[in-house]
């Protein structure tokens, strides 16, 4: 993992409680699609909020945030209040949602159809 | 004064137009409407199509039905046409010995040839051959990423020479990064269990932005498996199935072997009244449509018993037999239109549900019916609504008389009437009878190429294909047209739409299209469509009805009916024929309705010349 802070990248946001493994199934979903992806620490509680910022901050303009159970994909030019996709972590199904969000996120960035449910 | 109906029953559409009689014989015209056939056209079950139609255009004239005086329908419309396609070709693996495909992202790239060997094998070091020898590693889903990655990088690590490997998963890009060198790994394998272990394989993933060359390449093959001369001529098959993918397996097994099979096609017998011509479908279109040229006038059509062509001349022959309750024997097929097409076709016995591209011939075949279906139509209109009804003109030659109600046209003139079922023309000269013509092939049979050659499921996408102008979704906030205009959206879009080809509603409503097919494909195989059938069948009309046979002594070409009405079409008849040196436009009937309703408007001004004659 590099941490150069100007490298583009999806960037990736985890509130506090949120279990660290979430982070490397997001990355998993990002690499197969072929796009980096960076943590850095949530400013915001809420889900969209914190995806959001992520997005923002991002110089690809995609960011995801994961908070209150819930994972959203966001993109900069978005109403900060509407991510692109936002899917509840279920316990049972949270590698493949977290995965499928990864993979979501670079595919904003290189324009393949998304995977909705 | 009187009030009569013009109604026009179409194979896809039911058009009526209603007019006032003025006492000097002049039509001054109320109301129009339009509503979908229901039913085959000529048969009874019209009857509730055209009830609705009538009551719709009686109430936008302020009258109801039982003031009408006369209802017209169009005569015996004389044809009615039937489409049908079938592949000539198949490719058979026997022995799974290929696996192409395209998954969104494989792993790695370059080219690797070992014996394949699963996974749990390679983690046991129970491989059957020697520690030198080249391997392919099969992993099935069960195998995580980070599992297998760990097991082929403990493997290379201990010498074994792994050279590739088939995945089911999508797991291809992770594994291939996990490992010490990069290597080729195609994933999304279906039915991995159907790789045989222990056999020879090749593995080629190629370069992003390129398709696999070696594996595509007869002699590339033989060169990875060092095949004999005799053999490579046995996988060109293979080699033609894997061309354009981005990767693609070729396993040797001992008896394995993929065919392209010849399936057998048949031939059409066309019987002219002078002479009969027997073709083989396999020649080709075009080769059909020279045959059938010759021995015109065409007074039937047999296909071969016991092949495709003849199981499809006889369903169409079938079809209609049961429809107008004639005898089978007294339906005579009137006109041919033959396509040829490629249409992707999964291959049997593949293991990642491949497809290959294989030739197929589609037919639009018209029959002959007779007046005395349309009399059965309009005696039960009759009763059902108790007013007078009556067949009211050859179809083609009313569809002149509202075709000359556009502004500016004059005769002599000649029509292309195109709809679902079939293309019409007619030909009018001062003083001289109408020439008119009906051929097999129109809108149903482009709609019927784009479902087989793009491969879809549904007729109603096809058919949205067909009539709507294509996009792609750009970003959540853009679409490019498929003319490269690029229209902004203040709201963004459904995130489901993005990166996706969609069609473009004359509401603007944008609808996705399932298909791996970009827009380009879908694009060009939608043009070629209309070129093969509705600009070919516009040449054949003219050439019918032009009095010479030649084309260029028409001056004049109006476009009336559906044709008119595409969002392509006038441009594409208006360019080929501007090399004959032939005005076309699109016809504008009464001067309000455009090509439409040309049928419904002739039949009432040819009621009021008949009527003027009688005077």
């Amino acid at each position: 993992m590099d941490d150069d802070p100007d490298r583009p990248a999806i960037l990736v946001s985890l509130a506090p409680e949120v279990d660290e493994r979430l982070y490397g199934w997001i990355a998993v979903g990002a690499e197969e699609e072929g796009i980096p992806c960076r943590r850095v620490p949530p400013e915001e509680t809420d889900t969209a909020a914190i995806a959001y910022t992520a997005a923002r901050n991002s110089r690809l303009g995609v960011g995801i945030g994961v908070a209150s159970g819930q994972v959203a994909v966001h993109e900069r030019h978005m109403p900060a209040e509407r991510p692109v996709v936002a899917t509840a972590v279920e316990e049972a199904h949270a590698r493949d949602t977290c995965r499928s969000a990864g993979s979501n996120a670079a595919r904003l960035v290189i324009g393949v159809p998304l995977q909705l449910e | 004064m009187s009030i009569i109906v013009g109604i026009d029953i179409g194979n896809s559409t039911t058009e009526t137009a209603v007019a006032r009689i003025e006492d000097d014989g002049s039509p001054e015209f109320l109301s129009s409407g339009t509503t979908m056939t229901t039913g085959i056209k000529g048969t009874v079950e019209n009857i509730p199509g055209i009830v609705h139609v009538l009551e719709e255009a009686t109430d936008s004239a302020g009258i109801a039905i039982e003031d009408l005086d006369l209802v017209l329908l169009n005569e015996a419309t004389p044809v009615i046409g039937d489409v049908a396609m079938e592949t000539v070709t198949e490719t058979i693996v026997t022995e799974s010995s290929m696996v192409g495909h395209n998954p969104g992202s494989p792993g790695g790239k370059g080219i690797g040839v070992g014996k394949t060997i699963h996974i749990r094998d390679l983690e046991d070091g129970e491989r059957n051959g020697g520690p030198d020898e080249p391997v392919i590693v099969v992993v099935p889903r069960e195998y995580d990423f980070e599992v297998a990655a760990g097991i082929i990088r403990e493997a290379v690590e201990a010498g074994v020479e792994v050279q590739g490997g088939i995945i089911q998963g999508d797991d291809g890009v992770l594994i291939s990064n996990r490992l010490p060198d990069p290597l080729p790994f195609v994933d999304e394998v279906a039915h991995v269990d159907k790789v045989p272990l222990d056999m020879l394989a090749a593995v080629e993933v190629a370069p992003k932005g390129h398709a696999v060359r070696q594996l595509s390449n007869p002699y590339g093959i033989a060169t990875l498996f060092s095949l004999s001369p005799e053999e490579t001529g046995h996988v060109i098959p293979i080699a033609k199935a894997l061309v354009g993918l981005r990767s693609a397996v070729v396993i040797r097994t001992p008896a394995g072997d993929v065919q392209s099979k010849q399936i057998p096609a048949g031939s059409i017998k066309f019987m002219g009244e002078h002479q009969n011509l027997t073709v083989e479908l396999e020649r080709g279109a075009e080769a059909i449509m020279d045959t059938l040229a010759h021995v015109q006038p065409l007074s039937d059509v047999q296909g071969e018993a016991g092949t495709n062509v003849g199981g499809m001349i006889e369903n169409v022959r079938q079809t209609m037999a049961d429809v107008t309750e004639k005898p089978l024997a007294d339906v005579n097929i009137h006109d041919v239109l033959a396509v040829d097409c490629l249409v992707p076709q999964q291959v049997v016995g593949g293991i990642a549900d491949e497809f290959s591209i294989e030739t197929a011939t589609g037919l639009a075949i018209m029959v002959d019916t007779d007046r005395l279906l349309m009399e059965r139509v309009a005696e039960t209109l009759a009763e059902k609504i108790g007013v007078r009804v009556e067949l009211g003109g050859v179809e083609a030659n009313t569809a002149i008389l509202g075709a000359l109600t556009t502004p500016g046209i004059d005769v002599p003139v000649a029509i292309i009437d195109g709809g679902a079922g079939s293309t019409d023309g007619a030909e009018l000269q001062k003083g001289k009878v109408v020439e008119h013509v009906h051929l097999a092939g129109a809108g149903n049979m482009v709609t019927l190429l784009i479902k087989n050659e793009l491969g879809l499921e549904r007729f109603d996408v096809a058919e949205q294909i067909k009539i709507y102008p294509l996009a792609k979704v750009e970003s959540l906030f853009h679409i490019r047209h498929e003319d490269n205009g690029v229209q902004f959206f203040e709201e963004p879009l459904d995130p489901s739409l993005f990166a996706r080809v969609v069609l473009v509603t004359d509401d603007g409503d944008l609808i996705p299209i399932e298909s791996k097919h970009n827009l380009d494909r879908i694009k060009t195989v939608r043009q070629e469509a209309k070129r093969k059938v509705l600009l070919r069948n516009s040449i054949r009309v003219l050439e019918r009805i032009s009095p010479s046979g030649n084309i260029r002594f028409l001056d004049f070409v109006a476009i009336v009916g559906r044709f008119g009405l595409d969002f392509e079409l006038p441009q594409m008849l208006m360019n080929e024929l501007s090399n004959y040196g032939i005005v076309v436009g699109v016809a504008n009937v009464r001067g309000e309705l455009g090509p439409t309703n040309a049928v419904a408007t002739g039949l009432i001004i040819n009621y009021c010349q008949r009527q003027g004659e009688a005077k």
